[in-house]
């Protein structure tokens, strides 16, 4: 039979709902700006009834518990997104650095430095007894050369500065990894002893979506609230174990290497530092093809004229002998012996002052259709070249500007499901306020009863 | 659908950034008065803008081998010029030989006429161009051609081609062969000048005269042959100038900004990013807030 004092007892039970509602509706006010927070609503039950006779009487309300408003569905899409979103913006801004090494359409660039150099050769060609053209002729050359190198210096520097971030991307998803794992083991203990760690798991969302940004990322719940995650085929957390993510791998089949196995990397920060790899070494191994074709072209013609120094057999880009593999575009230059005097180049076969022919036929290869560069000029093969890198960046860009819009369509979705509205937390707070308010004057006028009855013995 | 207080600063932050992004872009392409300004900006168009340069640049060193060929070919018609006026002197002292009325010491003047006319055709031969080669030495072009040996005339040059690039693949020669025209006229005064100091006047009237005149005619070929030349060398630096400032335009095309399209998109970019801001900046004013006291 419920006592004198239950209407106290019931009216004290609800203040205290209202004030747990109310440190709630604080907490989301406060979190509003928190990357990551999922608001959080308090969940009320009715008290459990007492039995007067036949009578069921309500005890009145509980804060059965907090909840955290998340959509598990959105998550996954978020975190599916933002693989593909870090390999974009990874791969975007490499090649936006990559192009601006290119110093062209209007800088000055290899292209400039071509034509300049066929210009020489057509002057000297068609005046062969000016010095001045002769110093012309080396200084462009020097120019083209080292045009060339320095291109292929700056993309190899990109290229090793890849290198040291792929190890650092790794060891970033290797710590993600033992955080998510010893949260999963701090989640199973709350779990046990007090219900829901609703602010770990918001700690833990966050950290397989940064994961994701890395790598692509499988989410698999367990009943007990741990998570186990795995990229692909590669396991990287078993609920309390993470698992060591292998260092070794191969930037060309974009895989990370453990003993036998492979594990094919499609998304993420990794798979796009994998990929700007491979451009890089192809926009390399382009610029080897163009000065190995120089040497060959421009040394084929030249070497058969006689020099004012009398000498025939003059390379004018350093090479090796024949027969051996050339050496690209690392060491690509002018041949030391005309570096030294220009006397050494050759305009033609006689080696009269006069005779501009081979000059001429140098001056010629501008429009020649080359055969190992696939028969195209060797200007048409460079812009070839710088076509191929503004359309990568390109592409790059768009893909990730698509991508960046789905990131923010996502964004927007949880934020309507799991963001704080302080509209509404305003709105819950009068609410709650004047629920706590009422309970009072209830609790008041129970406690003016009581006193009433006390009174009466007096 | 719930909007979250988050969002709506988010879109209004997203909102801002899109406009200020649109508004610094067409800036830019303003500001500059390019469109491309890296290869991603139009990578087929900075194919085409690399490719029209290097053309253009191609022309103007024709037109830069143009103009050398104009100064040798100039050099040459002033010799030869010059070869004429000596050759019309050597007619006149001919002439005069040949008449009966001279006596021999004025042909035995006559004779030092020649020879001082015959050392001013080696000094003509002998011409520098305007970067000290020898005009008339074939490709030997550093080599003095003409020296005298013994009395006799020595060729050290050659009649080799000197020619220079005009066009892909096109050659224009700027040098003629001298021989044997120099050394013929040579040795005719050298004829003459023995014909006067012998008072043959049947071989000057005879031969004498006939060898000046036809050397007179393979000069004025001569002559034809370079001005011919001299016309290709205009009409070409005509050609070349026109395509060139087609090219100049073709390029601007590809690279350069439509102004006028740039001031709408500026204007429109503009008022985007006014109405961007004035839609935070009052929007945002409005919070339950306001209405609780």
């Amino acid at each position: 039979m419920p006592g004198l004092f239950q209407g106290i007892s019931t009216m004290n039970g609800a203040l205290r709902a209202f004030q747990r509602a109310l440190n709630v509706t604080g907490n989301n006010i406060s979190n509003v700006n928190t990357t990551g927070y999922s608001r959080q609503i308090t969940q009320f039950t009715e008290a459990n009834p007492t039995t007067d006779g036949n009578v069921m009487i309500g005890n009145g309300v509980s804060a059965s518990s907090i909840a955290r408003i998340q959509d598990q569905f959105l998550f996954m899409r978020q975190i599916q997104a933002s693989s593909e979103n870090g390999r974009l913006s990874t791969l975007n801004s490499g090649l936006s650095t990559v192009q601006s090494v290119t110093n062209e359409p209007a800088g000055s660039g290899i292209s400039d430095a071509l034509n300049a150099f066929f210009n020489a050769w057509s002057a000297l060609g068609s005046s062969p007894d000016t010095d001045a053209l002769r110093q012309q002729v080396q200084q462009t050359g020097e120019t083209l050369a080292s045009r060339i190198r320095g291109m292929y210096a700056d993309l190899q520097s990109q290229a090793t500065q890849t290198t040291n971030q792929i190890s650092g991307t790794i060891q970033q998803a290797q710590d993600l990894a033992n955080q998510i794992a010893s949260m999963n083991k701090e989640i199973l203990r709350q779990g046990a002893s007090n219900g829901v760690a609703n602010d770990l798991l918001d700690a833990r969302d966050q950290a397989v979506q940064q994961l994701s940004q890395i790598m692509s990322v499988t989410v698999q719940q367990h009943t007990d609230g741990t998570i186990s995650l795995y990229s692909g085929q590669l396991p990287l957390v078993d609920q309390g174990t993470a698992s060591t993510i292998p260092t070794t791998y191969d930037a060309t089949s974009g895989t990370l290497i453990d003993g036998g196995l492979s594990y094919k990397i499609g998304s993420g920060n990794l798979a796009g530092q994998f990929q700007l790899s491979q451009k890089i070494a192809s926009y390399q191994s382009q610029l080897d093809t163009l000065a190995n074709s120089l040497r060959t072209e421009f040394n084929s013609i030249h070497a058969t004229g006689t020099n004012l120094l009398g000498a025939t057999g003059q390379n004018f880009f350093q090479d090796v002998a024949a027969g051996n593999p050339q050496t690209g575009a690392v060491d690509f230059q002018v041949d030391p012996a005309i570096v030294a005097d220009t006397r050494a180049i050759a305009t033609g076969v006689s080696g009269d002052a006069g005779d501009g022919g081979l000059a001429l036929s140098m001056s010629a290869l501008r429009d020649s259709a080359i055969a190992s560069l696939g028969g195209k000029t060797f200007g048409a093969f460079y812009s070839g070249i710088i076509t191929g890198i503004g359309q990568d960046a390109s592409d790059a860009q768009t893909q990730l500007d698509t991508s960046n819009s789905v990131m923010s369509q996502i964004g927007q979705q949880i934020q309507s499901v799991s963001g704080v509205s302080l509209d509404e937390e305003m709105s819950n707070m009068l609410r709650f306020q004047r629920s706590y308010q009422a309970a009072a004057k209830a609790l008041s006028i129970f406690d003016q009863t009581t006193n009433d009855l006390i009174n009466m013995i007096q | 659908m719930r909007i979250s207080t988050g969002y709506q600063y988010d879109s209004y932050m997203r909102d801002i950034q899109l406009a200020q992004d649109n508004l610094t872009t067409i800036s830019q392409q303003l500001a500059t008065g390019r469109r491309i300004n890296q290869p991603s900006d139009d990578p087929v168009g900075v194919g085409t803008s690399l490719s029209l340069r290097s053309l253009q640049s191609g022309i103007q060193q024709y037109m830069s081998n143009l103009n050398t060929a104009k100064g040798s070919l100039g050099y040459i018609d002033n010799a030869a010029s010059s070869m004429s006026d000596l050759l019309n002197q050597a007619y006149q002292l001919a002439v005069q030989g040949a008449n009966s009325s001279t006596d021999q010491t004025g042909r035995n003047a006559m004779v030092q006429q020649i020879s001082s006319l015959q050392n001013q055709l080696i000094n003509i031969a002998n011409t520098q161009g305007p970067n000290g080669s020898y005009i008339f030495a074939g490709q030997k072009s550093t080599t003095k051609p003409y020296t005298i040996n013994a009395g006799a005339l020595v060729f050290n040059g050659d009649t080799k081609a000197i020619n220079v690039e005009v066009g892909p693949g096109q050659m224009l020669q700027t040098n003629v062969a001298s021989e044997p025209t120099i050394s013929t006229i040579y040795n005719n005064l050298e004829q003459l000048k023995n014909d006067l100091t012998g008072g043959t006047v049947g071989a000057i009237s005879g031969i004498d005269i006939t060898n000046i005149q036809n050397s007179l005619t393979d000069i004025s070929n001569l002559r034809g042959t370079v001005g011919a030349r001299m016309q290709t060398v205009t009409s070409m630096t005509s050609q070349w100038q026109i395509r060139s400032d087609d090219l100049t335009k073709n390029i601007s095309d590809v690279e350069d900004v439509d102004l006028s399209a740039a001031m709408v998109q500026y204007q429109q970019a503009n008022q985007a990013y006014t109405a961007a801001l004035t839609v935070a900046g009052q929007g945002s004013r409005l919070s339950l807030m306001d209405f609780i006291q």
